[in-house]
């Protein structure tokens, strides 16, 4: 017969809910119905109706199951309340270690969901894609990496290729001053931006049409918060703002605030094109890059096909423009928008990504410290089966089965869980604030208001009762009543060795956790001291926003250091910490194959001077040569090896406007961008009118003056500016801030990780000490000492400390090496760390253990021996 | 004396008027007979499992093999508790409808 082709997955089902006859029947009404719609139907249509019936007639029976369970359940709660109250000191250590553990579970989750979450709000997310570009280099090693790419670009691959439906471009103006009517704000960054923005972005508007809001060339778009800065609650729509030296805008639309999980946040959007009128520059110029290039993809467009198609792409477009030589060949490529605040690290990002290692490893402790909290429960709950033995053995002899125990066990572990979830609900609330500052994020949790987290709670509680509770309940619930009753139990070897590896995985954790934690600080250590090259101290930096800033620089320096306060001032296009732009260097009558990617800058005469950079040949720029004047460079000594160059002072070179000069000398290598970057070729050009910092190098006793004098001066020539300065090694830090970040992340689990391995050894040896009262009261009767039964208890634990050290050295040894590689100047692992970590691991486990231990040790023979 | 709900109370006089042959599908057609509505199986099954761990019902396999499967059919029958319980309800239920005149003219009966 058909029916012969049970299925058992089914019937099992049933089983589990119903009694075998309830099943019988149950299946020979389907099975009958099934036969009925056979011969009207036919089998196919049959099969798939006894299937859906199947569902309906089992989903009834299981939602009856649950009711029944609940209603038998009410009982083991009420004992597992009472077995709280009898043992309130257990209860509460068992209580914190697991809320503790819950609510470190938590925040890590919540950052890092949220960093996983970065643009992935967009609707079209999986179809966007930003293009980079790679150059790399002819005869040196290594290729540049850039975020930004060329003006003509975006349009030339929508009219290239079909599957690309839109592209746009952006270019991020900084410090842009508004005015709106008598009012000034600094806008610390303006976006350029094409009208196809909101075709591809999910940016809604508020007010406005989001397709024809940039057409107009003299259109700014606001977000609403800008919106409300500049208009409070008037109607922002046809108001006019001006900027960019008096230019009027008129306000075409207000789009909501984008989520702070965008790896760009804009606020003040100006069209691409009028931007490039007010720059003079051309957008169809192949040469200069600093324009993002966004683009959506068909659906079903296949990225890989495209990406490879892109080479021949800019054969087409580049190779006949004029201002692109050489064999420092240029490749573009995608990166999905949702890959970019995780793996992106290129030059010129748009804000400082994170990166995917620390949300992998954050991911791996979050999961740890869940593992910890239940294991601590299982630690405990198993370490008292001494006392909930008894328990279990009257319980047996009166006649309980062993899956009511298990349940019962299985209950209170599901009520302990419950209750700390509540608690390290609590906790996660008190200390999100803290935490947002902490990691510079807005993360927010409301369980109340947010159904799916509120689900993902109970799962978790689930989990851990379960997780938690499963081991202890089997254990317990197998012992045998009469030995339990006889009072032999607990000291099995199965069940020592177990709590013995639980407490050496804790160990290990919190050591590898210290260790981290240690060599971030190191290294961090070692960056700040690090000679980088350059002077980082006493320089204040000014950024030159105004137009009468750089037209009146001479005066502006003249008047600065007429002041005895201020030693020298320079100005220079970037500063020497974060030297992010980079061309070809190219000398009259170069070859394609000589020429490598170099870094550059333009300085002005006392820019080197300034920063104590070093010239190991030749001299420094120089008023008293008036050839300087008309083009001089300065190369790094990596320039001269890259070059191959064997007499570098004399040769020419040419900046990429096309300027060329000589190479006046030779600067000692200094780090142009941060420690995790190699030091690359760089020159550096005299252009003393071409600055966007200022630099003041001052005289350190004198700060409030000398800023107050500084304020003045920059007022009277830039009255609408407000004056706002930073230190130069407060921007230096600044590129260190992930790193910095990561490492306060990681001293909070330590810190987490040590409270709860702790509160699980301080139960351990509270129980262990009770376990042995009789023993240590005979000894003490026999002669022991103090010091000697406090050895003898403590010694029990400290070896496990120990071998941990021995286990989460190599694991720790792994994790921070891979990690120091994202430097390319890092400190030496030393193993002064490792010792160092287990060292306060141990001492901290010897605090812990101490305290109990001590206790049994002193407590009068006499007592512990009438205990009965 | 507690209520059923309405689908235990129309299974309990399903399985009596039955007799000697209730099992899954004479219960399952006559309750759609009686009320003329299609019944899922789940509808019916899990009042049916109620009933029968509360005692209202008894169930004993039948002597040969049944149809589906092999398996012997189930017969199910009313213990005194169910008995006693279904002329509990025909009182109440007499009580509640006596002297009402007939609606079903007037209203229309299905």
């Amino acid at each position: 017969m058909a029916e012969r082709k049970p299925d058992f997955m089914r019937t099992g089902i049933l089983f589990k809910l119903v009694d075998t006859e309830m099943a019988s029947t149950i299946r020979e009404d389907l099975a009958h119905q099934r036969s009925l719609d056979r011969s009207e139907k036919g089998p196919a249509i049959a099969a798939l109706r006894h299937s859906l019936r199947f569902i309906v007639t089992v989903l009834p029976l299981f939602m009856d199951s649950i009711l029944e369970g609940l209603k038998m359940g009410q009982n083991d709660i009420k004992m597992a309340f009472r077995n709280f109250r009898k043992y309130k000191e257990y209860s509460f250590l068992n209580l914190i270690g697991l809320a503790a553990g819950l609510a470190a579970f938590l925040l890590i989750s919540l950052y890092v969901q949220y960093e996983w979450s970065f643009d992935k709000y967009h609707e079209n997310a999986a179809r966007i894609f930003r293009v980079v570009r790679d150059k790399s280099a002819g005869n040196a090693a290594g290729s540049i990496k850039s975020a930004v790419t060329p003006a003509p670009l975006a349009p030339a691959l929508v009219k290239e290729f079909p599957e690309v439906v839109s592209a746009t471009r952006f270019v991020i103006v900084p410090r842009v001053l508004v005015a709106q009517g008598n009012e000034h704000f600094l806008e610390q960054e303006v976006f350029a931006a094409d009208p196809q923005t909101f075709d591809i972005f999910s940016i809604p508007f508020l007010k406005g049409d989001p397709r024809t809001a940039l057409q107009d060339p003299s259109a700014i778009i606001l977000s609403e918060r800008t919106a409300v800065k500049y208009f409070g609650h008037d109607e922002p729509i046809g108001r006019v703002l001006t900027a960019f030296d008096g230019s009027a805008f008129k306000v075409a639309g207000v789009f909501k605030n984008m989520p702070g999980n965008s790896h760009f946040i804009m606020d003040v959007i100006i069209p691409y094109e009028t931007y490039f009128k007010f720059i003079r520059s051309s957008t169809t110029n192949w040469g200069s890059n600093f324009s993002y290039t966004y683009l959506l993809m068909r659906t079903g467009g296949n990225p890989q096909a495209f990406e490879k198609k892109l080479d021949a792409f800019l054969d087409k477009y580049m190779d006949t423009s004029q201002n692109v030589p050489s064999s420092a060949k240029t490749t573009l490529s995608l990166q999905p928008l949702s890959k970019i605040h995780l793996t992106s690290h290129r030059d010129r990002e748009m804000a400082a990504n994170n990166d995917i290692v620390y949300i992998l490893l954050f991911s791996s402790v979050a999961v740890l410290f869940l593992l910890i909290a239940c294991i601590n429960y299982m630690n405990l709950a198993t370490a008292r089966s001494a006392r909930r033995g008894r328990e279990v053995g009257i319980r047996k002899v009166v006649g309980a089965v062993r899956g009511q125990l298990i349940k019962q066990f299985l209950s209170e572990a599901l009520v302990m869980s419950t209750l700390a979830m509540m608690v390290s609900v609590i906790i996660v609330l008190l200390a999100l604030p803290a935490f947002n500052r902490l990691i510079e994020r807005h993360l927010t949790f409301n369980p109340a208001a947010d159904p799916l987290l509120f689900i993902e709670l109970i799962g978790i509680t689930a989990f851990v009762g379960l997780f938690s509770g499963g081991y202890p309940a089997l254990a317990i619930s197998a012992l045998r009543p009469i030995a339990v009753l006889k009072g032999v139990f607990a000291k099995s070897a199965k069940g020592l060795a177990l709590r013995n590896i639980l407490v050496v995985v804790q160990f290990s954790i919190t050591i590898i956790a210290l260790v981290i934690t240690f060599v971030a600080r190191n290294q961090m250590q070692f960056v700040k001291n690090r000679d980088v090259g350059y002077d980082r101290n006493q320089i204040v930096i000014l950024e030159a926003d105004a137009r009468a800033v750089v037209r009146n620089i001479q005066a502006i320096k003249t008047a600065l250091r007429s002041y005895a306060g201020i030693v020298s001032v320079a100005t220079s296009h970037l500063l020497p910490n974060n030297i992010n732009e980079h061309t070809t260097a190219r000398w009259p009558g170069s070859q394609p194959e000589e020429q490598f990617p170099i870094y550059y800058n333009m300085v002005d005469y006392d820019f080197a001077d300034l920063y104590g950079i070093k010239i190991v040949q030749g001299r420094n720029f120089s008023r008293e040569f008036p050839s300087d004047e008309k083009g001089a460079f300065l190369v790094n000594e990596t320039a001269v090896k890259t070059g191959g160059w064997a007499s570098p002072i004399g040769r020419e070179l040419i900046h990429w406007e096309g300027k060329t000069g000589k190479i006046v000398g030779v600067m000692k290598d200094f780090h142009l961008r941060s420690l995790h970057q190699p030091i690359a070729p760089l020159y550096i050009v005299l252009d003393p009118g071409r600055f966007s910092y200022i630099s003041i190098k001052i005289q350190s006793d004198r700060i409030p003056e000398v800023l107050k004098v500084i304020k003045s001066v920059m007022t009277k020539y830039s009255p609408a500016y407000p004056f706002e300065y930073t230190f130069f090694d407060d921007v230096f830090a600044r590129a260190y801030q992930t790193e910095q970040r990561m490492m306060a992340i990681f001293g909070m689990i330590a810190l987490l990780s040590v409270i709860v391995a702790c509160l699980g050894l301080f139960g351990l040896a509270s129980f262990a000490a009770e376990q042995r009262t009789k023993e240590i009261g005979i000894r003490k009767v026999l002669g022991a000492s103090n010091a000697k039964i406090f050895a003898l208890l403590a010694r029990e634990f400290l070896k496990w400390v120990l071998l941990s050290g021995v286990i989460a050295w190599p694991a720790a040894y792994l994790i921070t090496q891979k990690w120091l590689q994202n430097f390319s100047y890092h400190v030496r692992l030393s193993a002064g760390v490792f010792v160092a970590s287990l060292a306060v691991a141990f001492m901290i486990a010897l605090m812990t253990v101490s305290s109990q231990s001590i206790k049994a040790a002193l407590a009068k023979p006499i007592n512990s021996l009438k205990y009965e | 004396m507690n209520f059923l709900s309405r689908i235990e109370e129309t299974l309990l006089l399903s399985i009596w008027k039955l007799r000697d042959n209730a099992y899954g599908i004479t219960i399952r057609e006559q309750v759609e007979k009686d009320t003329g509505i299609r019944w899922l199986s789940g509808a019916i099954y899990a009042p049916l499992n109620r009933l029968k761990k509360n005692g209202y019902v008894a169930s004993r396999p039948a002597k040969e093999a049944g149809e589906y499967g092999g398996r012997p059919r189930i017969y199910y029958t009313l213990t005194p508790r169910g008995k006693e319980k279904l002329a509990f309800l025909q009182t109440v239920t007499c009580a509640l409808w006596a002297g009402v005149p007939s609606l079903r003219d007037e209203f229309g009966g299905k």
